[in-house]
C-alpha cells in the first residue's frame, strides 16, 4: 500500500474573468520513508500540488489520500517548509517552534524537551530566548525546521526550502535536512527548479512540465547515489550523467512551450 | 601609540562633536523661543500689534497663575484630558473590534465598503446637533463626538492591515492544522499591532479636535468651554491661556503613544 496516493488530479483557479488551469491529470505514489523530488519550470503547479497535498484547498476533480484516507482539511501528519523562513517575528524562538504543538494542543513537559532537544542539535540550543531578527537566514531556516519537525509530522512537504539561501549556507542545510530525515524515517516531498539539489537529495524525480502542470518523466535514483549525503552525491561521478539527462528534458520541454 | 588607541581618540573626538551640535540645536531653540517671547511683549507694549486680540505673554502668564491658584484652570483641563482620553480610547478599541469582524467575515465587510466609504468622507462634526439631542447636553455627547470623529478611520486602516497580512504566516498556521480564530490570534492581530500603534498617534490628535469641537458645542467645563467663553467675553487671554495648555497636553499624549511604539518596536522589529 503506498503511504501517499495521488489519482487524475486536476486543478484549475477561479478568478471572475477566468478559469486558469493549473494541473491536469496529475496521478502518483508515494512509499512510506521515500524522498521524491518534484522538478520543473515555475508556472507548473508545483506548489500548488504541495498545497493540495497539504489540504490547505480541495482539487476540482480527482482525490488526494493518506494511508487510503482522503485528505479533507488540513492534515495534522503534515509538516510544511516555506522558501523562506516565515519564524513569526514577534514571537522569540522558542514560541516559534513550540508553534506547531501549541495549535494543535500537545503542548506538555515531554513535547517541549523533544523540540528543545532538537534545536540542541541543530547546534541553537542557545537561541531560544532570542528574537528571528537577531539570526542569520541559515540559522532561521535552520530554525523553521526544528518548528516542522516539532509535531513529529509523517510527511514533509517541502516547497524549494533552499532557494533563498547563499550557495553554501545551501549545501550544509540539504545535508542537514537529508540527514535529519532519514534519521527519523519521514517521507518527504521536495519541490524544486535546481536540478543538482533534486539528484542529490532525492530516490526519485518526477520531472513537471508547465502550463497546465503535468507530468512529464519519472527518474528513479540509482541506489548508491540515494542512499548517499547530497554533497557527497554531487562530486560522485555517476552524478554528471543523471543531471545531464534530466537537463535534456527539461530544455526539451522549454522548446515545446 | 597603538592603534587602538588611535581610534578611542577618534571616537572620543566624534563623540565630542556630536555633543557640540546637540548643545548647539537646543541653544538655538531656547533663543528663538525667548526672542518670540520678548517680540511679543514688547510688540504688544507699543501696541504695535493690538493687545486685546493678542495679549501678551506677561497678561498670559499672570492669567495662569490666578486661574492655577484659584483651582479652575485645573479642573478644566482634567475635565478635557479625561474626555480625550476615554474618547481616544474607546474609538481604537472599537474600530479595532469593527475591524476584526470585518476581516471575520468578507460577506459583511463587502456588503460595508461603500457605506464605510461615505461615513469616513462625510465631516463628522456635522453631526453635532444630532449628537447633542440624542445624548443629552454632557460628557456622553462630547465622548461620542470625540470617538465618531476618530472610529472610522481606525476601522479602515486596521482592516486593510489585517486583510494584508503575509499570506504565509497565514499558511504557517494553517499548515499546522489551525483554524480561524487561532489564523486571527497567532497571525493577524499580532502582525496589525504596528498599524494600530500608528493609528494612535493619528487618533490622539482626531481626539482633541472632536472634544473641543464638542466643548465649544455644549459644556459648561474644559478647556473648549474657556475658549468659548473667553471669545464671548472678549478675553483672548484666556483664549490663548486654554491653546496653549491644550498644546501641552496633546504633546505630552502624543509623545507617551510614541514611546509605546518605541518599545514594541525594539520587542519585534
Amino acid at each position: 500500500m503506498a503511504f501517499l496516493t495521488v489519482d487524475q488530479l486536476t486543478h484549475a483557479y477561479f478568478s471572475t474573468d477566468s478559469a486558469t488551469m493549473a494541473l491536469q491529470d496529475i496521478s502518483l505514489e508515494i512509499q512510506e520513508g521515500e524522498f521524491v523530488s518534484f522538478l520543473g519550470p515555475s508556472g507548473c503547479g508545483k506548489t500548488t500540488l504541495l498545497s493540495l497535498i497539504a489540504g490547505l484547498f480541495q482539487p476540482v476533480i480527482g482525490t488526494i489520500s493518506i494511508r487510503n484516507e482522503p485528505v479533507k482539511h488540513a492534515y495534522d501528519q503534515i509538516g510544511y517548509m516555506f522558501q523562506q523562513d516565515y519564524l513569526l517575528p514577534w514571537k522569540t524562538i522558542e514560541a516559534n517552534i513550540l508553534l506547531g504543538l501549541k495549535i494543535q494542543d500537545n503542548l506538555n513537559d515531554m513535547s517541549r524537551a523533544m523540540t528543545f532537544e532538537l534545536l540542541d542539535h541543530m547546534d541553537l540550543g542557545d537561541t531560544n530566548k532570542k528574537y528571528p531578527h537577531e539570526l542569520s537566514g541559515g540559522m532561521r531556516q535552520r530554525i523553521a525546521l526544528v518548528r516542522t519537525l516539532a509535531t513529529n509530522p509523517q510527511l514533509l512537504l517541502l516547497d524549494e526550502p533552499f532557494s533563498a539561501l547563499d550557495h553554501q549556507t545551501k549545501l550544509k542545510l540539504e545535508n542537514l535536512v537529508f540527514t535529519t530525515l532519514k534519521e527519523h524515517q519521514k517521507t518527504a516531498l521536495l519541490v524544486t527548479h535546481d536540478i543538482g539539489e533534486a539528484i542529490a537529495m532525492s530516490d526519485r524525480v518526477i520531472v513537471f512540465s508547465a502550463n497546465p502542470g503535468r507530468i512529464k518523466s519519472e527518474y528513479t535514483i540509482p541506489e548508491h547515489l540515494a542512499k548517499m549525503e547530497p554533497f557527497d552525491v554531487r562530486n560522485h561521478e555517476d552524478f554528471k550523467d543523471i543531471f545531464q539527462m534530466i537537463w535534456e528534458e527539461l530544455n526539451e520541454l522549454e522548446d515545446e512551450d | 601609540m597603538s592603534l587602538k588607541t588611535k581610534i578611542d581618540l577618534a571616537y572620543e573626538k566624534f563623540k565630542q562633536r556630536e555633543r557640540k551640535t546637540k548643545k548647539q540645536v537646543f541653544i538655538t531653540q531656547l533663543i528663538m523661543l525667548f526672542t518670540f517671547l520678548g517680540l511679543w511683549e514688547i510688540a504688544s507694549n507699543k501696541t504695535l500689534i493690538d493687545p486685546l486680540l493678542f495679549s501678551s505673554p506677561s497678561k498670559i502668564s499672570n492669567l495662569f497663575y490666578v486661574k492655577i491658584m484659584d483651582g479652575s484652570l485645573i479642573t478644566h483641563s482634567v475635565v478635557t484630558f479625561g474626555e480625550t482620553i476615554a474618547s481616544f480610547v474607546i474609538a481604537t478599541i472599537l474600530g479595532t473590534v469593527v475591524a476584526a469582524v470585518l476581516w471575520w467575515t468578507p460577506f459583511v465587510s463587502k456588503v460595508s465598503d461603500p457605506y464605510l466609504v461615505v461615513l469616513n468622507a462625510m465631516p463628522k462634526v456635522a453631526l453635532g446637533p444630532i449628537l447633542i439631542v440624542a445624548l443629552g447636553p454632557g460628557y456622553l455627547s462630547i465622548i461620542a463626538m470625540g470617538v465618531l470623529i476618530s472610529v472610522i478611520i481606525t476601522t479602515l486602516v486596521v482592516y486593510s492591515a489585517f486583510h494584508e497580512t503575509n499570506d504565509n504566516y497565514i499558511k504557517v498556521i494553517q499548515t499546522f492544522g489551525g483554524n480561524k480564530k487561532q489564523v486571527f490570534y497567532e497571525v493577524v492581530f499580532p502582525s496589525a499591532i504596528p498599524t494600530i500603534i500608528s493609528t494612535l498617534k493619528v487618533n490622539v490628535g482626531l481626539s482633541w479636535v472632536g472634544i473641543i469641537v464638542g466643548e465649544f458645542l455644549v459644556s459648561k467645563q474644559g478647556l473648549g468651554y474657556l475658549i468659548i467663553y473667553g471669545f464671548q467675553v472678549f478675553n483672548f487671554t484666556l483664549v490663548l491661556l486654554s491653546l496653549l495648555v491644550i498644546a501641552v497636553m496633546a504633546t505630552i499624549m502624543y509623545t507617551g503613544v510614541g514611546m509605546l511604539e518605541n518599545l514594541l518596536r525594539k520587542r519585534q522589529s
